[in-house]
């Protein structure tokens, strides 16, 4: 992960949340987080374009971004 | 002995007149009674002729006559002559005031403190500068063929919308912290001015 940070960060901003977190509470509801990692998507307008069960891989993750950035 | 003759005659020198007076002479014994009767006859005619005559003026509206809006001036009082003429005066008084504040106007040099308008035709290129000198903004205004204006201020604030320009908020870095909340939050409300991937993790 940060390899790939590293090399969007400029196009896609990359953020880490605790789920022990209290408050993203109804974060976790709302995008149907239930185990960890998962990971959501947003896009520049703040709409959730893609929630992530688990690690995709980079390839599956690049080609959102990519999907995204277009 | 009366006859009927005699009646006749009687009856015929009654002052009458008209078709009464002959018909009388006409039949014998009987003329007061017809006159009397033509007479009714008459009567009830000119009655009758005074009605119609009075339905027809009551029904019958001048066409010349103007339609006017009744006015409520009151708990049913209808307009007097006074308040129609105070109104009459008084709309040809905001008349003349508005003529005379046209007149005022078109008279008036146009404001030169907003925009000053300077060049030759042909020179058509608007400039416009912000004080704070925050920016810039140079049009082409190809239909202005009074020159060039520009336009100074010392308040940019003057041009600022009333809506929050959405480039003017401040956008929000993630940290890469162990829980950016506050990166979450951006993220959800287009605050960060660019996609962004969450990754919701775990400590254990």
């Amino acid at each position: 992960m940060d390899t790939m940070r590293a090399d969007w960060n400029e196009r896609v901003a990359f953020v880490k949340v605790n789920v022990d977190d209290r408050s993203i509470g109804e974060a976790l509801g709302t995008y149907s987080v239930r185990g960890t990692p998962a990971f959501v998507l947003f896009d520049a307008e703040g709409m959730a374009t893609k929630v992530f069960s688990g690690w995709p891989g980079e390839p599956e993750v690049t080609g959102y971004l990519t999907q995204l950035l277009q | 002995m009366k006859n009927s003759r005699l009646d006749v005659h009687d009856v015929a020198n009654e002052p009458m007149i008209g078709r009464a007076r002959k018909h009388a002479v006409r039949h014998d014994g009987k003329g007061l009674e017809f006159m009397i009767r033509t007479k009714w006859k008459q009567g009830l005619g000119t009655v009758a002729l005074g009605l119609v005559l009075a339905g027809v003026a009551g029904c019958t509206r001048p066409t010349d006559e103007p339609t006017v809006p009744e006015v409520d001036s009151g708990p049913g009082a209808p307009l007097s002559e006074a308040q129609d003429s105070a109104t009459e005066e008084a709309l040809r008084q905001i008349a003349q005031a508005t003529n005379d504040a046209l007149r005022e106007a078109d008279s008036e040099p146009a404001p030169t403190n907003a925009m000053s308008i300077q060049g030759t035709p042909g020179q058509a290129t608007a400039t416009m500068q912000d004080g704070d000198g925050d920016g810039s903004a140079t049009e082409d205004a190809g239909d202005i063929d009074a020159g060039s204006a520009s336009e100074e201020t010392d308040d940019a604030d003057a041009f600022a919308p009333d809506a929050p320009d959405a480039s003017r908020v401040a956008l929000y870095e993630p940290t890469w912290a162990n829980s950016d909340a506050d990166g979450l939050v951006a993220a959800v409300e287009g605050r960060i001015g660019r996609p962004a991937l969450i990754w919701f993790h775990a400590d254990w």
